[in-house]
């Protein structure tokens, strides 16, 4: 089928890109100024351990040989120690990976989702009262500064009027509590995660909005709208059955092309709220010279940034049957 | 694709216009632009918007200039070693060290404005060789020259600048501008290119081929001309985004520690811990760096009004 | 008097363009009968479309019943409100639309856009009775059973305006309005599909208007001809009268053009000015004068009146009578 070999064809030109990206990477952690093995080897550690890790990553060696070394090691997930925590980079990593995961899934989905429907409604009522303060409250909302932004929401939900937890993502009292059971500490995420939500949602959902009006617009004019108007369909089915998702289309490119500027927002998100991903884990790393951290940490960026425009590219073929099939 | 400016040069150079006519018809376009411009007020908003921060820039100097006390980066009032807010001396407060917080929010409309156009301007050229060459020649070169883009596009820039300041140490705010510029030009180049494109295939630059201009000429004479629009308009988004991302970066502690951008206010109210006792620092920064993007974006809508509504895809992205 | 399936009485509808209003279709009338066909012939950008707009309550925003009377079976079409006219669209007229390659929605499988038009009208049916329905439709029509749930993009153009003509068929209704149903068809496609359309339409006692520039095909399929000239219908009649012995110069040119294309050496010029009208001259006169060859002083300036040739044929023509005398 179709579908497959779609996926099939994406699935490599991602693995070239991340290829691509990790290579150049490599690169600028030579040629930039100071030791290379430095840069690597913590200069806390014992001789002996010093030396094993360097014979881990090739060090010693030859640079292209260091580059052989450096792609099994990806590939392997040994990425070094990290500086500051004093474990292997990865572990610490895909600790945090499931927390980066939760929060930006979930925005994304949320704000497409409110996107969408705002949108569909502003574009029904194009011209009117409602498509204009949507539009400028969109327009708005998404030129807001995303740092700003989450230090308005900690000082005003968080500050004043307390309703949510200022930082982080769990409540440790909570959680050393035995009786509390899973539903408990479910319970305390959300109230955690509902702060950096709301964040990030109030700045991504303007622009799908605005996608998702002019796209409405355009397929209003579309000729099976006249048909199914002609059908005798309320105009509300019009709306929801034939409008809106052919117009929602362009909507899920548009995440799909916005996703790289979304991982921005999420590190500094993350960073504001101290929320344990590895967007913060990357900006900590580079301020604080965590070198294998910050490397390790970059290219698991780009690769959960590739894994989710797959994801979106898949979405899409399965929504318009015209590249499913 | 219906483009109303470019199908009528192109008539216009189809039917003899010829190059004499390029200088007036520019102008006719332009006056032609602004009048469509001007009655849409989203752009009116945005343009005096603009101004307002434009004269921020232009009277950040005097400041300094009345008394050294105001100057936002080293101008400390001897009377104040603390946070304290708006007065008659310093109508904004001042920052935990005693320095002026109005000259600090006018300093820094300054390097927004340095930042932002710099950097796209740049980008722009980026963009707009790059996608004019791909679209142009197309095979090969287009099917390399695109890849390449798509590649640079899934980098989120921010965390490219952040890795490359951990690698290279403290950024220089020029550095900065043109890291910014490397790495939003994607987006113009496909736009462009696809512009390009369809321009190939119009009766004026296939009657300049047959003529035998070179590729450089109807590179530059003819199709540069005719997405010279498209490529101003992508340059209010490349503004926009070039001011975000040098603002975030300062905001999490790697700006040019040289200047004093708005981002580098925050970043100071964030980690002095005076964002809860000192919104009047906390606000101004904040308001400025989203009222500047919003300026900018909301003239790039406006242009995008007059220019052709169906190309609009990829205005959203920042 | 028994009442027409569907009377139309001085129909005029206007478009506000730019520069004041359009009329694009002027004073116009014409009945069908239940069973009965009407072709309404004339060349691009008379109105047709238009005419067929109206009847199904579907003008765009821009446009507007100036005045007259649509009456289908004895309700005024004109007159009846939104929730109304829905129960009428679809269920009692149906359309097939000029534009099939894009009717059909993109994301939707063919099946459940048939059966969307079931159930929105006999919303009571169960949903295998639906399934059946949409079943035989498609079998009427000659699509394969195994081609029911696929897109509208993997199929045909004609398919795909077969889809639309059993969509149009699926609630019974009593008229079918069939816009150019075959333009940018092949011929024998185009064969095929009005030789269907003619077939459902006598078998189920369908009235239809069948909206087309090509006369040919139009005294194919149906029992009476209209001919359109700018916005106002200036022959009508039983297809023999109207293709056998057109009354109207206009008329005699579209069966000419329709010969002299087939020849070869062809003299293309008069051909050529019908194919690029003028604006509509107002009510001077003929509209037709410009191009007409036998046009007089009096076409120029008095307004042009019907001429009855016989009880079912009248031609707006100064001429008409005389002619037929001479
Ligand atoms: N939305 C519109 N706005 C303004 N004028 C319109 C509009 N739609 C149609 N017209 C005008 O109304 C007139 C009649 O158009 P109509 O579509 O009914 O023609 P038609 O006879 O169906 O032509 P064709 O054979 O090309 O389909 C034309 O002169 C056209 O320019
Ligand atoms: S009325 Fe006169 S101009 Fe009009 S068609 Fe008849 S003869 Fe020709
Ligand atoms: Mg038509």
């Amino acid at each position: 089928m179709g579908l497959k070999r779609f996926i099939i064809r994406r699935c490599i030109e991602i693995l070239v890109i991340f290829f691509f990206i990790m290579t150049v990477l490599f690169v600028l952690f030579r040629i930039a100024p100071g030791d290379p093995v430095e840069r690597m080897v913590d200069p806390s550690m014992t001789p002996e351990d010093a030396q094993l890790l360097m014979e881990s990553m090739g060090l010693d060696q030859p640079v292209w040989t260091q580059y052989l070394y450096y792609l099994k090691n990806v590939a392997t997930g040994n990425m070094g120690v990290s500086f500051h925590y004093g474990e292997p980079v990865t572990h610490i990593l895909m600790n945090r990976l499931p927390n980066t995961i939760l929060l930006f899934t979930t925005a994304i989905i949320l704000s497409a989702l409110l996107g969408i429907y705002l949108g569909k409604i502003a574009a029904w009522k194009q011209g009117g009262r409602i498509d204009t303060w949507m539009t400028i409250g969109a327009l708005f909302c998404h030129t807001l500064f995303l740092p700003w932004m989450a230090l308005i929401m900690i000082w005003f939900f968080a500050y004043k009027v307390g309703w949510f937890p200022i930082t982080g993502m769990v409540s440790p009292a909570v959680w050393i509590d035995p009786d509390t059971g899973w539903i408990g500490k479910t319970i305390d995420v959300i109230h955690h995660l509902m702060l950096p939500l709301m964040t990030l949602i109030v700045i991504h959902f303007g622009s799908y909005l605005l996608v998702m009006r002019s796209s409405m617009l355009d397929t209003l004019k579309d000729d099976y709208i006249i048909t199914a108007r002609a059908k005798g369909l309320a105009e509300k089915e019009i709306r929801d059955r034939h409008a809106a998702p052919n117009a929602a289309l362009p909507v899920v490119t548009s995440v799909g092309l916005s996703l790289a500027f979304s991982i921005n927002g999420g590190a500094l998100t993350e960073t504001v709220f101290t929320w344990p991903g590895i967007g913060r884990e990357l900006v900590f790393a580079v301020s604080h010279s965590d070198y294998p951290l910050a490397q390790a940490a970059f290219l698991l960026i780009a690769g959960v940034v590739l894994v989710a425009n797959l994801v979106v590219d898949v979405l899409y073929a399965y929504l318009d049957p015209r590249i499913r099939y | 694709m219906t483009q109303p400016f470019s199908t009528t040069q192109a008539t216009k150079d189809a039917f003899g216009g010829g190059t004499e006519r390029h200088v007036p018809y520019w102008i006719e376009r332009f006056l032609d632009g602004w009048a469509i411009y001007r009655k849409n007020v989203i752009g009116r908003i945005g343009v005096v918007l603009l101004c307002l921060f434009a004269l921020m820039a232009a009277v950040s100097y005097i400041p300094q200039w009345v008394n050294p006390i105001y100057n936002p980066m080293t101008g400390v009032d001897p009377q104040i070693s603390y946070s304290t807010g708006p007065s008659f001396r310093h109508w904004l407060g001042t920052d935990n060290i005693g320095r002026d917080l109005f000259s600090q929010l006018l300093a820094g409309a300054r390097v927004a404005f340095i930042v932002g156009i710099t950097s796209a301007l740049i980008s722009i050229l980026f963009g707009t060789t790059i996608g004019m060459v791909a679209g142009y020649y197309g095979k090969r070169t287009d099917l390399i020259l695109m890849r390449f883009a798509d590649m640079v596009m899934v980098m989120p820039t921010l965390l490219v600048v952040l890795i490359l300041s951990a690698l290279f140490g403290q950024l220089n705010i020029w550095v900065i501008v043109v890291m910014i510029a490397l790495f939003r030009w994607p987006g113009v180049a496909r736009v462009i290119r696809s512009q390009t494109m369809s321009l190939r295939h119009r009766p004026f630059v296939e009657a300049a081929i047959v003529a035998g201009a070179s590729r450089f000429r109807i590179l530059f004479r003819h199709i540069l001309p005719n997405v010279m629009p498209l490529a101003l308009l992508y340059m209010t988004f490349r503004v926009t985004s070039a001011i975000i991302i040098e603002a975030a970066l300062a905001f999490l502690g790697f700006g040019d520690p040289g200047t004093v951008s708005w981002g580098m206010m925050l970043q100071w109210v964030w980690k002095t811990g005076h964002m809860f006792q000192a919104p009047y620092w906390l606000l101004p920064p904040g308001i400025c760096i989203s009222l500047i993007t919003m300026a900018f974006y909301m003239t790039g809508r406006a242009m995008d009004d007059v220019l052709d509504p169906r190309l609009r895809e990829e205005e959203i992205k920042r | 008097m028994t009442t027409s399936l569907l009377d139309v009485e001085n129909l005029s509808i206007g478009y506000h363009t730019g520069n004041g209003i359009h009329l694009a279709v002027d004073n116009v009338s014409f009945h069908v009968e239940r069973g009965g066909s009407l072709g309404l012939v004339g060349e691009s950008g008379c109105g047709k479309t238009t005419i067929g707009m109206a009847i199904m309550g579907l003008l765009p925003p821009n446009a507007g019943v100036v005045s007259g009377h649509i009456r289908f079976e004895g309700e005024d079409l004109t007159t009846v409100d939104d929730s109304r006219m829905r129960k009428i669209r679809w269920r009692r007229i149906s359309m097939i639309f000029q534009a099939a390659m894009n009717a059909l929605n993109p994301v939707q499988r063919v099946q459940a856009q048939v059966a969307e038009a079931i159930i929105t009208h006999e919303p009571e049916l169960s949903r295998h009775a639906v399934a059946h329905r949409t079943r035989s439709l498609f079998k009427l029509v000659k699509i394969p059973e195994d081609r029911l749930r696929d897109y509208p993009h993997q199929f045909s153009g004609g398919m795909r305006q077969r889809v639309i003509i059993a969509m149009a068929l699926a609630c019974n209704p009593s008229l079918i309005i069939a816009d150019e149903p075959t333009t940018a068809l092949d011929v024998i496609v185009q064969n095929q599909i009005l030789k269907a359309i003619g077939m459902f339409q006598k078998e189920k006692n369908i009235g239809m208007i069948f909206i087309s520039h090509d006369i040919a095909v139009v005294s194919d399929v149906c029992t009476h001809i209209g001919v359109m000239y700018e916005g106002s219908l200036v022959e009508m009649g039983r297809k023999e009268e109207v293709f056998y012995c057109p009354g109207h110069p206009y008329t005699r040119l579209l069966i000419e053009s329709l010969l002299t294309l087939s020849d070869e050496p062809a003299d293309l010029s008069e051909v050529s000015c019908v194919i690029a009208p003028q604006g509509i001259t107002g009510d001077g006169g003929c509209s037709f004068n410009e191009t007409c060859s036998d046009a007089s002083a009096a076409c120029r300036n008095e307004k042009v009146g019907w001429v009855e040739l016989s009880d079912t044929h009248r031609v707006r023509c100064n001429l008409a009578g005389k002619e037929v005398e001479g």
